[in-house]
């Protein structure tokens, strides 16, 4: 199975690489073919990747801590309150800062969500998740409001939240790199808690594991996670919630399968949608990659809800 | 025209024969006595008021959008894409001059009293073309046909260039949008001598970056302004690093408005056009 | 060997909360001569060995592995080792669930999830076991087989478990913890057991009859 993700992987990467609004013949290239190699496309697809991988991971972990199959970015909150952060800087005109905007705003989520849900020391995963709902619902209007304030910039901030990966750079690529392997060296070592987690709280902390702590953790780097893809990407929906789904109903039910498997599957997802989304309209343009990952993830995961409901019976 | 088109939609509504013919005869005689031509006008489209205060209308104007600076002291009806219908009524224009159809389309024109003129020109001709029409639903023909010949003036101050310049005009930096086929910018760069590379037909395009630089045009055009805040410069930009176009920095207030302004914004493209040229 | 009995909302699952540290409590409790306060969540399982009343799982892990999460504390954190698995067949054919081991622990009965559970508790080889309601779902054979393993295991083991049926709990245990509006009552061997104090604990008149040298309790009505 885990060959298979690869293989798709490796498949879509190298499609990804070799097709685009221009054609380039990629052993054979004019200067200009390898300038829009090196400088757009390359770095364009392994942002998409990278994006991919943070938000199907992001969402593993959300669905952790929330115990929860539907928990992704948009129902903690993080997502809204990112995108929220990045509006605010699109409306100050603050373009260059956008990721910084999103981050705090995403963190500002993060912390107000997690004071909401502690109890005495301790998170609740339906508290945290209805707070993460009004959240999301607050940041949203707040972003509408800031819509109608900026009568001009409306169709600016519409288009950014759409998501895309346009203003991929090295320099992006590598910042998300580094912070993928941040929120993965942090809880390599956590896998076998992460399936106890599955538990009811009293099973899994009378095992031996400190539910909360490894909470707060998880918590925290899915956080990250979302406000750099957020930061750089915009609003990406679905990925968080059916990469981790599909993994699963494709029997990636152990921890230690399920997050590498994430990573990988997230990144050929998003970098197959990102294709599909610069190559599908003529003479160069572009269609939001957020409308196919919705459209495209959207039916598939009806097909597989209507397919494999036993399976998915199970789950709880 | 106009309340031709009003007799026959008010004869559709049938059953009312009486005051289908009263408002008929009403209709008829404003058609054709002067002194029942347009009186309050309603401007929903920033780039119509200047041309208002050419013809010598600006005391009709009774309300604006809020982002139009041209008129003062008068009713903010809110924003072009959602004016308030209530204060639309209450100012009981009987001309309102809106941008496209899709600004305001069908439903919102049922619910008010007045004629609907749209003003959305594609090309410079075009503006002067609908500048005309104002003028003489205004009953102010001859102040038009004075602008439209001042604005004609205008354009043959354009020098003819060595060689026409290929051009992008970035409408968005993040999301790319570009000027398409559609746009007013197509016909101010074509008037002020240059070329826009992009032919989608569209108004704005969202385009590849791959795209620009395939294309490599002479003059790499960016807008500064509402729909472009603060973008990053593009010469700062990694991904255009190996770009050798020009890149010129505008005002979208300057440029992206299809009125008067347009005329000198094609002035001021050629003459940076031809400053390149000399180079 | 432990029976802890009483009526619903007595105290039971309160108690055997507090003994393995799932809740907070006021007081002094030693666990092997060492403060309970002091003792790390860890070591704590590494001695304690808990099965709550309602356990659930929100992942389709198979029946195997729901056993082996049991080891999680004698592990090094990341793997389970080949010792591991071996314990945890021992302890599935301990519990008789051993050809369930590739079922999905969700797709079980109730009663088969419960003997999965006990062998997951059980496979965490603690010198304490507190286990609330176990028999909960199982068939009377497997309560037979059950309550044999726990007799195998009592002279190495405490195990304390809260039980309801009485004439189950008097022919198997030998030390009882009645509990009543939230108080402990009483802590009795089996012969300080009598129908009056049984009758006030329960609310209802008990009697005892005995039959094939065996004790039997039954109630009378209301």
């Amino acid at each position: 199975m885990r060959l298979i993700l690869l293989a798709a992987l490796l498949t879509a990467f190298i499609a990804a690489i070799s097709a685009g609004a221009v054609k380039i013949d990629l052993f054979n290239m004019s200067e200009i073919e390898r300038n829009i190699f090196l400088d757009v496309r390359l770095p364009r697809v392994v942002l998409a990747g990278l994006v991919g991988a943070a938000l199907a991971l992001s969402g593993v972990l959300f669905q952790y801590v929330m115990k929860n199959p539907l928990a992704d970015s948009f129902t903690t909150g993080v997502s809204a309150s990112s995108a929220m952060g990045a509006v605010i800087a699109i409306m100050l005109g603050l373009m260059p800062y956008i990721p910084l905007f999103a981050l705090a705003g995403g963190l500002a989520g993060l912390c107000l969500v997690s004071r909401i849900a502690s109890h005495r020391g301790r998170i609740q995963p339906i508290t945290m998740l209805l707070a993460g709902i009004v959240l999301s619902t607050f940041a949203s209007a707040t972003i509408s409001f800031m819509k109608f304030l900026s009568d001009d910039a409306v169709s600016s901030i519409i288009f950014w939240l759409m998501g895309g990966f346009q203003a991929a750079t090295a320099s992006k690529d590598m910042i998300l790199f580094a912070v993928i392997c941040l929120s993965f060296l942090m809880i390599r070592d956590d896998y076998l808690k992460l399936d106890i987690l599955c538990f009811d709280d009293t099973t899994a902390s009378s095992t031996g594991v400190d539910v909360n702590r490894l909470r707060k953790k998880l918590f925290f780097a899915a956080a990250l996670l979302t406000a750099f893809s957020v930061g750089y990407a915009g609003i990406i929906g679905f990925v968080g919630l059916i990469i981790p789904h599909i993994l699963r109903l494709g029997n990636f039910v152990k921890a230690s399968y399920l997050l590498p498997a994430s990573l990988i599957g997230g990144a050929a997802f998003m970098i197959a949608t990102d294709l599909i989304a610069r190559t599908i309209l003529q003479e160069g343009q572009e269609l939001p990659v957020g409308v196919i990952t919705s459209s495209i993830g959207g039916v598939f995961f009806l097909y597989l809800l209507i397919k494999r409901r036993k399976e998915l019976f199970y789950f709880n | 025209m106009i309340p031709k088109r009003k007799l026959k939609k008010e004869k559709k509504g049938a059953g009312r024969l009486v005051r289908t013919l009263f408002l008929g005869i009403t209709l008829c005689l404003m058609f054709f006595s002067p002194a029942l031509a347009y009186e309050k006008i309603v401007v929903l489209y920033p780039a119509v008021s200047p041309i208002l205060i050419e013809l010598g209308a600006l005391d009709m104007i009774v309300g604006t959008t809020r982002s139009d600076h041209a008129v003062k002291g008068v009713v903010k009806v809110g924003s072009h894409l959602r004016p308030n219908i209530e204060l639309l009524n209450a100012l009981a224009p009987d001309l309102i001059i809106a941008g496209s159809r899709r600004a305001f389309p069908y439903e919102m024109k049922e619910r008010v009293k007045a004629d609907i003129f749209y003003y959305d020109p594609a090309t410079l001709d075009d503006i002067l073309v609908k500048i005309k029409k104002i003028g003489a639903m205004l009953e102010r023909k001859d102040k038009a046909e004075n602008l439209v010949a001042r604005l004609k003036k205008r354009l043959s101050e354009i020098s003819s260039l060595p060689r026409q310049p290929s051009v992008i005009y970035e409408v968005m930096a993040e999301p790319l949008r570009v000027a398409g086929k559609k746009s007013i910018l197509t016909s101010i760069i074509s008037a002020a001598g240059g070329n826009n590379l992009v032919s989608i037909n569209k108004k704005h395009a969202v385009i590849s970056t791959e795209k620009v630089l395939k294309l490599t045009p002479d003059f790499y055009v960016y807008q500064v302004g509402p729909m472009n805040k603060n973008p990053v410069p593009p010469e700062e930009r990694p991904f255009y690093k190996s770009l050798k176009s020009k890149f010129i920095r505008i005002n979208e207030l300057e440029f992206a408005r299809p009125g008067i302004n347009a005329f000198d914004a094609a002035v001021k493209l050629n003459i940076i056009f031809k400053g390149a040229a000399h180079e | 060997m432990v029976a802890v009995l009483g009526n619903n909302g007595s105290g039971k699952s309160t108690f055997l909360n507090v003994l393995s540290g799932q809740m907070d409590f006021t007081g002094d409790y030693r666990v092997g001569n060492r403060k309970f306060q002091e003792i790390s969540q860890q070591e704590c399982a590494r001695r304690i060995g808990f099965l709550p009343q309602e356990a659930a799982l929100n992942m389709p892990f198979d029946a195997f592995y729901v056993v082996l999460t049991g080891r999680f504390i004698h592990s090094d954190g990341r793997m389970y080792s080949e010792q591991d698995v071996i314990y945890t067949e021992k302890a599935m054919k301990t519990f008789d669930v051993f050809h369930l081991k590739d079922r999905l622990f969700n797709a079980l009965s109730g009663g088969e999830k419960q003997r999965v559970l006990l062998a997951r508790v059980m496979n965490m080889d603690t010198d304490i076991f507190l286990l609330d309601e176990p028999f909960s779902g199982i068939d009377i054979l497997h309560q037979i087989k059950v309550v044999d393993i726990f007799k195998r295991l009592q002279r190495e083991k405490i195990i304390m478990v809260v039980i309801h049926d009485l004439s189950f709990a008097i022919h198997h245990f030998s030390r009882f913890l009645f509990f009543r509006e939230g108080l402990l009552l009483y802590d009795m061997g089996r012969n300080e057991l009598d129908p009056e104090k049984l009758s006030d604990i329960f609310g209802v008149r008990v009697g005892f009859v005995e039959q094939n040298k065996r004790m039997f309790v039954y109630t009378e009505e209301i």
